[in-house]
């Protein structure tokens, strides 16, 4: 059945090319009901685990070449929840390609971007993660690009990154495979483990090929710099999933291979360096993770395009959440997924909410935009539900995932860990605000005076989104509990969940008490709000002209709308650190291009020297067999 | 069931209400006399909150209400989970810290919407201020917060007030007492005092964040002020001072408040990239090398 | 068993050469005609070979009933003789795209050409190193020749650099040959592999590093390789699509023969030198180095011709690179490599010059809006790119995937050279990548013309691309040629019995 919902897959994508241009909205009600086809299969089976499908159909060069499937707990888990949230965005992105010349390009990689996202998910053996692995790749540098000059450059990271980083994946898959004749992963990585008693050198350096595959894949340092220039430029409402779930491919294959790996290093300590209770590697990696969520916090503070910023938001969850799956405890393994889904969810709205922005006003930069709020209250209710999950704020679902990596962190005694994921949790929660402020408060441009909430089906989705992230907030055991069946699968103990109330060793929370707490205290303010004397309605202008008519004193609102160079002072706290970073940055890009322009033009002097270079180099070739000899 | 959990929280919000505008107006007073000039009585806060709610007051749109309220409706929710004393709303969740330090933000959120969408540059700029100088005051506070949780094991706040019960030398004052000189600087932070005060200084940006509210919203902005003072205080004084009876407890927190306000008269204000950059060095260093005495 | 068909192979072309330049005098058609038809006779004889040494193995012709050691002989080995029809179809392509284009000079070309199959088919057969070697020299020479045709001063440099460079290879060759001669007393390739092993060390090493030396500027390999730059860029497409398909096949095979051959020793798995010196590193340093200069230089490069040239340098050297491993896989991963590079490389070229046509400038630029202009040929294109840079179920997949888990088998050099390998793979994708995307960039300003295609170039293209297609969609035919040509490159003693019948074979 796998087989055919992805076989199906190409088959749309394929049948979708020859909708005619002018119903090119059409393209997107395909995709969409394929999506929701996919979505009723995958909820038939949420019972069937460790379901198997394989296709046998290549036995070549002593390999035996078969897809392989599986549903296992967790992949069931996330691909449920990406191809929800994808058909949301695709509900979407019906609404803004209607009447619009849009792309043909996107729609159509899109689907096998879906086919991909399923065969990740549900791979059982290593080639056929791999293959779905580069599918995604070249898929997704067409949908980030589709033919616009501008967003190639964007793209150019990201591909150039994710191939090195799928290549490396091979290269480690070549070497489990060298050692076990089979490209099962949990023959893998049992095989790693007895590798790393018998030669170390050898398993940390295929341990080195899996992370940096995942990591170019999920923007860990030193690999950062991509989302914020690709979810920039990608098309609107392919950000949202670029930044809700194909960021989270790279955290998967963690699950799916190092997990397991540092859980077994973990439980049979033999050789390896066991530091606070988990092997010294994971250690470095969570390490990684929070280094990484700081500094995407900082770079979020001082960028003022609306996209961006939200990109290297999603880069510092990202690392909130590998710091919490390498703790290797329950706590954490379940906060790291359970973050990883929070985040979808909300990233999910607040780039819809952006989307609808940018569909409306044709703006990215902050400081042009202001006061949408007034005129999109739809939107601009579920941006702030949005970032009040981001930064964490309870009731919000972003709270629960957070409180969950805190009693990991804690109760695994991770003070330096947990204070850098605090620190990053506070910078959330400035940045999110100057979206929130110079976006959708202080003052309405008056080029926006115009402006509408976006249609109907644009909205659709947002509603729902808006009330998953207070049902999750709420209710944090609908996700949980599923997560549970994850932890069941990797041998670990569940985490003790009710709907409503989670446990852990430290404390417990009842996130409906602290829910209805915070509306009994909105109640009691509005009661207040009532009592007081009625206020009364009055332009933001009249008040700052002492009623004069403020345009004698050229007064415009844009000039009262303070949004740019928002944390000013603050930013030059960092100056010194900055100007390094990109030195360096520049600096290795200059050397490589001076090495490749090196190399180009000794090719085309003239034929005296490249003689002379023969010769000089065959007696290089001529004097090593010499003196090795 | 469902009754005196309503009651119980009725009970903790109009304490803190209560109890945050007496120790403005002791604070007001006792300002007064360290500059040696007159103030107004003790009760004078009562009057002014209710003599804010009925006067006129002007509002530029629905956020704005929204926003003042749900600023207040953040810090009262936070109060509820305060074990103030022995009592606590909940007797499943005595003061859980995480839940505290998160909830707080909620208020601060509601503010700034809401003076943010007043649509005053000033406000914004105060806002943007308060929000750089919470990044810095958070980490010595959340450093003290984590050593607490390692040393009881809980991070339930009302444990932390178990474990000091008996003699005062029990008190985490004395236990951990470069943690506690940390935490009281971060606390002149958080309550927005001298020399921490740049995200509303007066002269400068007209009082910031208050700028553009009159009338109940200014009320509103009192009100918050004073749960805030008993919150705040009240966190340090169950982490450190070992909470005690009820009024001890409310004794503890005055002493608490004095404490920052006489701080406050002497000292300058700092400009507030300075103070982040203070609050990051000298807090932190201070809690940090207790959190090594603590591991090591 | 005496099979005299695989000397037309090479005596048919080497006569209609000089026939068509006296033919060629009265009508130039006449000349096209006779290229055509020499090269449909070739490709049915053979496929007629390819055929018997399926049936009856590896086939010896004796030239003047002299038996070998003595004498001329040919011997066609299932290795020569499928690469030769690979070689033949690439020839073939490039060939109608001449003579669907009117030159003044048809004739002369065409006998070069001509001059150029025949050679390479007798490099690809002889069974002896001095017919090796002039059969070589007659190879460089009419590549010399078709370089230049081009009327222009980086045509002309090209050449010239070609010129001097393989020259000097020859005379290294020569010199070697001399030295073989003067110890052995003999000049047959089965034999010198025969009694290799009783030279001294110091000649083995001399002997070993002339050869070497002549035949890194043949196969594109950094640093001797400074000729491709100006040669791809200054000369004619379906010089280009000679110059990468075929030169590429032939060089691969002189290697084979010399290195492994001649020189190695085959055992079950891998191949092992009985020199002093490690070779294998210094064959994995010199291709590993190759691979990344060449990738690089194609990534700074802004000329398309250019860019392709490196690129075919650079999956050349991955080819030497795996076959250099000396384990089967490796082997095979080279073959299965060489495959998709030598029918993809010329579909690239071909389609490139497609996309690029009318354009004055031959850069990235000239791709913006490719597909709008030429949809046929931009598919065709992507087909290559895909083909070449490994795309699931391609014949280089496999390949790339088997080079990783040979090469992976127990860590060593090889395996840092790897890293190299991966890094340049990534490097590749991204400048063919970037080629694409430009494709699909739409230039609204400017109306769109579509490009006329020649029938001969979408024949062409579409009968590359089948091959493509064919060869990924086959897998398990591929498999089996891919096994087939290993084992003959493995079966050494094979070799060497089906040539000396009497001779003694050293099985060690």
């Amino acid at each position: 059945m796998i087989g055919k919902i992805l076989l199906s897959g190409v088959l749309i994508s394929f049948l979708s090319m020859f909708v005619r241009k002018r119903y090119n909205y059409f393209r997107w009600i395909l995709f969409s009901i394929y999506l929701l086809l996919t979505l009723y299969f995958l909820f038939l089976w949420r019972n069937s685990f460790y379901y198997n499908e394989s296709y046998n159909f290549l036995s070549l060069y002593g390999l035996n070449f078969s897809l392989n499937f599986k549903i296992t707990p967790l992949g069931w888990l996330f691909s449920f929840f990406t191809i929800f949230l994808t058909f949301l965005i695709s509900i979407f992105s019906i609404q803004k390609n209607i009447g619009e010349d849009s792309e043909k390009l996107i729609s159509f990689f899109w689907f096998y971007l879906i086919v991909s996202n399923i065969g990740i998910f549900f791979a059982d053996d290593f080639l056929t993660l791999f293959i779905f692995w580069e599918l995604m790749t070249f898929s997704s540098f067409f949908v980030i690009s589709p033919g616009w000059i501008k967003s190639f450059r964007a793209v150019n990271y990201y591909f150039v990154l994710s191939t090195l980083g799928a290549f490396f994946m091979l290269l480690g898959i070549g070497f489990l495979y060298g050692g076990t004749k089979s490209f099962s992963i949990e023959s893998g990585y049992t095989y790693l483990f007895t590798l790393f008693s018998i030669n170390p050198l050898l398993s940390v350096f295929i341990t080195i090929t899996f992370i940096l595959g995942f990591f170019t894949k999920s923007a860990l340092i030193p690999f950062h710099i991509w989302p914020a220039q690709a979810h920039a430029e990608a098309p609107d409402d392919f950000s949202a999933f670029l930044s809700g779930i194909m960021i989270k491919y790279g955290l998967f294959g963690n699950l799916l291979f190092l997990v397991p790996l540092f859980l077994l290093i973990k439980n049979y300590p033999s050789t390896q360096i066991i530091t606070n209770g988990i092997p010294l590697f994971s250690h470095i990696l969570s390490w990684v993770g929070a280094i990484t969520s700081v500094i995407a916090t900082f770079l979020a503070i001082e960028s003022n395009d609306m996209k961006k910023l939200a990109a290297w938001s999603t880069v510092a969850n990202i690392g909130y959440a590998t710091t919490s799956i390498f703790i290797l405890s329950s706590y954490g393994i379940a906060g790291g997924i359970f973050q990883i889904i929070t985040h979808a969810i909300f990233k999910t709205a607040i780039f819809l909410a952006l989307a609808a922005v940018k569909y409306r006003t044709h703006e990215r930069e902050m400081h042009k935009l202001g006061g949408l709020a007034y005129k999109m209250p739809v939107t601009f209710l579920t941006f702030l539900l949005g970032i009040i999950a981001a930064a964490g704020i309870p009731p919000m679902n972003g709270y629960a995932s957070k409180w969950f990596i805190y009693q990991a962190l804690l109760s695994g005694h991770f003070p330096f860990l947990t204070i850098a994921i605090f620190l990053s949790s506070t910078g959330a929660f400035m940045y999110l605000f100057r979206a929130l402020h110079s976006i959708f408060l202080g003052q309405l441009p008056e080029k926006f005076d115009d402006v509408k909430e976006v249609p109907f089906l644009m909205q659709i989705p947002m509603y729902i989104l808006m009330a998953l992230m207070l049902l999750t907030g709420v209710f944090p055991g609908i996700i949980l509990k599923p997560i549970n069946s994850v932890l069941i699968s990797f041998n670990l103990q569940p985490v003790k969940v009710t709907y409503n109330t989670m446990f852990s060793t430290l404390s417990s929370v009842d996130s409906l008490k602290v829910f209805l707490t915070f509306s009994g205290s909105f109640a009691f303010a509005f009661i207040l709000y009532l009592i007081g004397k009625p206020r009364k309605h009055v332009e933001p202008l009249d008040n700052y002209t002492a009623g004069q008519d403020p345009k004698e004193f050229g007064l415009t609102r844009e000039l009262y709308h303070f949004a740019l160079k928002f944390y000013e002072p603050f930013e030059h706290m960092f100056d010194s650190y900055r100007t390094n970073t990109k030195e360096f940055y520049d600096s290795f890009e200059r050397k490589v291009n001076e090495f490749g322009n090196f190399i180009k033009e000794s090719y085309s002097k003239n034929i005296r020297y490249s003689s002379y270079i023969f010769i000089f180099a065959l007696v290089l070739v001529i004097l090593y067999g010499w003196l090795v000899w | 069931m469902v009754k005196t959990y309503i009651f119980r929280f009725l009970i903790a919000v109009l304490t803190s209400i209560f109890m945050g505008l007496l120790y403005m107006g002791i604070g007001r007073k006792f300002m007064a006399r360290i500059r040696r000039c007159y103030a107004g009585p003790f009760y004078q806060s009562y009057i002014d909150v209710i003599k804010l709610f009925s006067k006129n007051s002007i509002s530029h749109n629905w956020i704005m209400d929204f926003g003042v309220m749900m600023g207040f409706a953040g810090i009262i929710a936070t109060v509820v989970f305060l074990p103030i004393g022995p009592f606590n709303v909940f007797p499943d969740m005595k003061g859980n810290i995480i839940i505290i330090m998160y909830f707080m933000t909620i208020g601060y959120l509601g503010m700034a919407m809401g003076v943010a969408a007043s649509g005053n540059p000033n406000a914004t700029i105060g806002i943007a201020r308060a929000l750089s100088l919470m990044i810095g005051y958070e980490i010595p506070f959340a450093l003290s917060v984590i050593l607490l949780i390692f040393a009881n094991r809980s991070s339930l706040l009302y444990d932390m007030v178990l474990s000091q019960h008996g003699s005062f030398l029990n008190w985490n004052m004395f236990r951990y007492p470069f943690a506690f000189a940390g935490s009281l600087i971060a606390l002149q932070g958080m309550l927005g005092e001298q020399p921490f005060d740049a995200m509303i200084a007066p002269a400068e940006i007209a009082s910031g964040p208050m700028v553009e509210l009159s009338g109940k919203f200014l009320g509103f902005g009192f009100l918050q002020h004073a749960s805030q003072i008993f919150l705040e205080t009240g966190i340090i004084a169950a982490m450190f001072l070992g909470g005690g009876t009820i009024l001890g407890f409310f004794t503890k927190q005055l002493i608490l408040y004095l404490i920052t306000l006489s701080i406050a008269a002497v000292f300058s204000r700092y400009r507030f990239e300075d103070a982040v950059k203070f609050f990051w060095i000298i807090p932190t260093l201070l809690v940090l090398l207790q959190l090594v005495i603590f591991l090591a | 068993m005496n099979y005299n068909l695989p000397v037309l192979l090479i005596a048919i072309p080497i006569l209609f050469s000089f026939l068509s330049l006296i033919l060629g005098s009265f009508n130039k058609i006449l000349s096209k005609i006779i290229l055509i038809s020499v090269i449909i006779f070739n490709i049915i004889s053979g496929i007629c070979i390819y055929n018997s040494v399926l049936k009856n193995g590896n086939i010896l012709t004796v030239i003047g009933n002299y038996l070998p050691p003595f004498g001329i002989n040919l011997i066609s080995t299932y290795t020569s003789i499928s690469f030769l029809i690979l070689l033949y179809i690439v020839f073939l392509v490039a060939s109608l795209i001449f003579v669907s284009k009117n030159d003044d000079r048809a004739d002369k070309i065409s006998s070069v050409l001509l001059l150029y199959l025949a050679s390479s088919t007798g490099i690809l057969l002889t069974g002896d190193i001095f017919n090796l070697f002039v059969f070589i020299e007659i190879f460089s020479i009419s590549n010399i020749i078709l370089i230049s045709i081009k009327d222009k001063k980086l045509s002309i440099k090209g050449s010239l650099k070609y010129l001097i460079i393989t020259s000097i290879g020859a005379s290294l060759y020569l010199f070697g040959i001399g030295f073989l001669y003067g110890i052995l007393g003999t000049l047959n390739l089965s034999e010198i592999s025969l009694n290799f092993d009783n030279i001294s060390y110091f000649s083995k090493v001399f002997i070993f590093l002339f050869f070497l030396g002549s035949i890194m500027a043949e196969l594109e390999v950094f640093p001797f390789n400074f000729w491709i730059s100006d040669s791809y860029a200054g000369s004619k497409n379906y010089v280009n699509i000679l110059l990468s398909g075929l030169s590429s096949i032939v060089a691969l095979y002189i290697f084979i023969r010399l290195f492994l051959t001649v020189f190695g020793y085959p055992t079950f798995i891998s191949f092992s030198y009985s020199l002093p010196f490690n070779v294998k590193t210094l064959f994995l340093t010199i291709f590993g180095l190759s691979v990344i200069v060449n990738e690089l230089a194609a990534l700074s490069s802004k000329n398309v011709k250019r860019i392709l040239g490196f690129s075919s340098a650079s999956s050349l050297s991955l080819i030497l690179l795996s076959l250099s491993t000396g384990l089967k896989n490796g082997v095979m991963a080279a073959m299965l490599i060489a495959i998709s590079v030598i029918i993809s490389k010329p579909l690239l070229f071909l389609s490139s010059h497609q996309i690029m046509k009318g354009k004055g400038e031959k850069n990235l630029n000239s791709f913006i809006d490719g597909f709008r202009r030429n949809p046929l040929f931009s598919i065709l294109f992507i087909i290559g790119v895909f083909t070449l840079v490994g795309f699931p179920l391609t014949p280089s997949f496999w390949g790339k995937f088997l080079l990783f888990i040979s090469a992976t088998e127990k860590i060593s050099y090889t395996t840092l050279i790897l890293v190299i390998v991966v890094f340049s793979i990534t490097i590749e994708l991204f400048y063919y990548f970037r080629l694409m995307h430009k494709l699909f960039i739409k230039d609204e300003n400017i109306k769109v013309e579509k490009t006329k295609n020649n029938f001969v170039y979408i024949f062409s293209g579409i009968l590359l691309a089948s091959i493509i297609i064919f060869f990924s969609v086959k897998p398990y035919f591929t498999q089996n040629i891919v096994e087939k040509t290993t084992e003959d490159i493995f079966d050494k003693s094979g070799y060497i019995k089906s040539c000396l019948k009497s001779g003694e074979i050293d099985d060690r």
